[in-house]
């Protein structure tokens, strides 16, 4: 991949869904492009379309129309398999809802996408798997949490061990769906800083899907979406005004 | 994987319960199966009866058989071990107050009877003959190695036979009471009247096989003998044209199977110039299968029938396992589509699925197979419990004929159905494993 080639790039990106005898048209002809180490927030109010245009990004769905490359490399005619073994290699997820595997603790859900990318490992290569793990879950403060399972862990503590679980793999694009929309305002903050320092450290492409400008402020362009369409240009000027945190 | 697996197997109840199911179905079946092959085992001794490994007709030639030629031709082959000659009449039984018996729809039928002449040496090393006479109840010979020999007390002695106990019991028969048999001569005269042979003999006792049939038919006495004196039945019955055998016991070295032990015997034959059984001479070469072709089929028929119905169980305890695999796909709807988030091939969800299902086949076969090992080996001990805790009788032992409980454990059966039982879980897996494959991963998400 080129310099020059946007990490995650869509074009002319539609999705519908039958709703009864009718359709819902939710994205009407998206297109985006996002560099390495951009960090770029997605914001829309409830319904209008954030949580889809995510999920086709991630390679989670398949548009109806339209075209998405991840690192230049084209995904509609891709099998089901093929999507699933990029996300793995080049896609991180963090979810509002956390989605921890319940009955794993910590450290085994941050393993997780390190054994999925490289299936059957020996002990010496499992072993090298575990101490990144462990070192992402320090990064995240969670060294002391390796053995816990989400349920012993509070909502913030599980969304570090999702940002962990997010990053371990050094992934190119990061998409995070409200992130701190599951968390009180100081936790959320420490969260998102996180999030974002350990994005920018990593120099991985984030997409960060909210509906909070505070959320929004923290980062490099906000897009606008709205009936389906961003309804300012991407790089924007004519974004909304973002409130200032309170002090 | 192999952590998930674990986790999802493991933690929820209703999985361990379903692994119950398919250990309890083959416990079943295997422990069903191994009284079977028990009362099978049981009921191929009793069909076999007094019978020995091989059975032999001679062809009919023009020179009588000779029996030492027989002996010598056979006992020549390392295969057979021993050989016992049968010289068979059959007559009609009297005694006395016989005409009321012959009255008697119920009884009249046991007055036929087939006289076996037996060489006892010989008769005892080649086949079970011991056996009947130890296992006698009503009236057992005083002397097992010389079962005709009268009662020394006896004023007149006559020359003895053996009758069953079964038979001795219709009769009102005891050792030492005196009956009549009549039988046609072994050749029709060539001119005059056909005269019936008939003579006393003493009943020196009871004998008891297992097959009732048999038993109901067939009296022993001596074959033949030197001089008149211990009486016989070429002598006291047949007359001179008898022939000195018409069948023959073939006794087989431990390890020789039927069919090697017939070639060996009609090689022997052939080596030693006679007729060769089932050419134009007629005659025939028997086992003892053969003998009993028509029981031991049905049998066979009944163990295949009994597998078959058992194995539903089975098939049972495999819907549990479908259904409980199908609850644990609606329930990780969610964790699917994290997996399929995080990277996991539609291959690689359905492989987890059929992964918990394989280990829960497996965990629940290995346990029923244990079980059911372990509850053949406690038989006893888990028949006694039943009986004296619960009051539970198996077997009434007025209404069977069984002496405790059979079992014979066959390692090849059990791992055979070890390996259904595991192949039919597996199969029940597949559609929870292909819906898990199929699972929308944004559906899966948003699955509440």
């Amino acid at each position: 991949m080129s310099e020059a080639t946007p990490m995650l790039a869509a074009a002319e990106l539609h999705k519908s869904y039958r709703m009864g005898a009718g359709k819902l048209d939710v994205l009407r002809g998206i297109d985006i492009e996002l560099r390495s180490g951009e960090v770029c927030a997605l914001m829309g109010s409830s319904g209008s379309g954030k949580s889809t245009l995510l999920h086709l990004l991630g390679l989670l769905d398949r548009p109806d129309r339209g075209e998405v490359r991840v690192g230049g490399q084209p995904t509609s005619r891709l099998s089901a398999a093929a999507r699933a073994r990029l996300r793995a290699d080049r896609i991180g997820f963090v979810f509002q809802q956390f989605h921890l595997l319940p009955e794993l603790g910590a450290l085994e859900n941050v393993l997780m996408p390190r054994r999925i990318a490289h299936g059957f490992s020996w002990w010496g290569q499992r072993r090298a798997e575990r101490e990144r793990a462990r070192a992402a879950l320090e990064s995240v403060g969670m060294q002391h949490r390796l053995g816990n399972r989400p349920a012993q862990l509070s909502g913030g503590e599980q969304q570090r061990v999702a940002i962990a679980r997010a990053l371990v793999g050094s992934p190119a694009l990061l998409l995070a769906d409200e992130p701190t929309g599951n968390l009180d305002s100081q936790t959320g903050d420490e969260v998102l800083a996180l999030l974002l320092d350990l994005a920018r450290e990593h120099g991985t492409a984030v997409l960060l899907a909210t509906h909070d400008p505070l959320v929004a402020a923290h980062c490099d362009r906000i897009l606008q979406l709205a009936d389906g369409r961003f309804v300012a240009p991407a790089d924007a000027p004519e974004t909304p005004p973002v409130p200032q945190p309170a002090p | 994987m192999t952590r998930l697996v674990l986790a999802w197997l493991f933690l929820r109840p209703v999985q361990i319960l379903a692994m119950g199911g398919v250990a309890v179905g083959l416990l079943a079946l295997l422990v069903v199966m191994s009284v079977m092959n028990g009362l099978i085992d049981d009921d191929r001794n009793s069909v076999r009866g007094p019978l020995s490994d091989l059975l032999l007709i001679p062809a009919a030639s023009e020179e009588p058989a000779s029996w030492q030629a027989y002996r010598t031709a056979l006992l020549a082959d390392p295969a057979i071990v021993a050989v016992s000659p049968h010289l068979v009449a059959y007559a009609v039984l009297g005694l006395e107050g016989g005409a009321s018996l012959l009255s008697r729809t119920t009884s009249s039928d046991v007055n036929g009877v087939q006289v076996v002449g037996i060489d006892v040496a010989d008769e005892v090393r080649t086949t079970r003959f011991l056996d009947a006479l130890e296992q006698a109840r009503l009236s057992p010979v005083p002397d097992a190695a010389d079962p005709f020999a009268s009662d020394p007390a006896a004023a007149f002695p006559r020359p003895g036979i053996l009758v069953s106990d079964n038979l001795a019991r219709a009769l009102r028969l005891r050792r030492g009471e005196r009956v009549q048999l009549g039988a046609l001569p072994p050749r029709l005269p060539a001119e005059g009247e056909l005269q019936p042979h008939n003579g006393y003999f003493d009943v020196t006792g009871t004998y008891a096989s297992s097959d009732y049939g048999l038993d109901m038919d067939r009296v022993y006495m001596r074959r033949t003998s030197a001089d008149f004196s211990e009486g016989s039945l070429a002598w006291d019955l047949l007359g001179a044209d008898a022939g000195e055998f018409t069948e023959v016991m073939i006794k087989l070295a431990p390890g020789v199977d039927l069919e090697t032990g017939r070639a060996a015997a009609l090689a022997a034959l052939t080596a030693a110039g006679l007729p060769a059984p089932g050419s134009e001479g007629g005659g025939a070469l028997e086992t003892w299968e053969e003998r009993r072709a028509v029981y031991l089929s049905a049998i066979e028929n009944e163990r295949r029938v009994t597998s078959l119905v058992m194995f539903f169980i089975v098939i049972v305890a495999a819907f549990g396992l479908f259904a409980t695999l199908s609850a644990l796909v609606r329930e990780k709807v969610r964790e699917l589509g994290i997996l399929a988030a995080l990277g996991w091939t539609p291959l690689r969800r359905g492989v987890l699925l059929l992964g918990v299902g394989a280990t829960a086949s497996a965990v629940g076969t290995a346990l029923g197979v244990a079980g059911a090992r372990w509850l053949v080996d406690h038989r006893v001990g888990a028949e006694a419990f039943l009986r004296d805790r619960l009051g539970i009788v198996i077997f009434p032992e007025n209404l069977y004929v069984v002496n405790g409980l059979p079992a014979v454990w066959l390692p090849d059966q059990a791992r055979e159905l070890a390996l259904l039982g595991f192949g039919v879980g597996v199969l029940f897996t597949l559609i929870p494993a292909v819906r898990a494959a199929a699972l929308s991963p944004v559906e899966a998400l948003r699955y509440e």
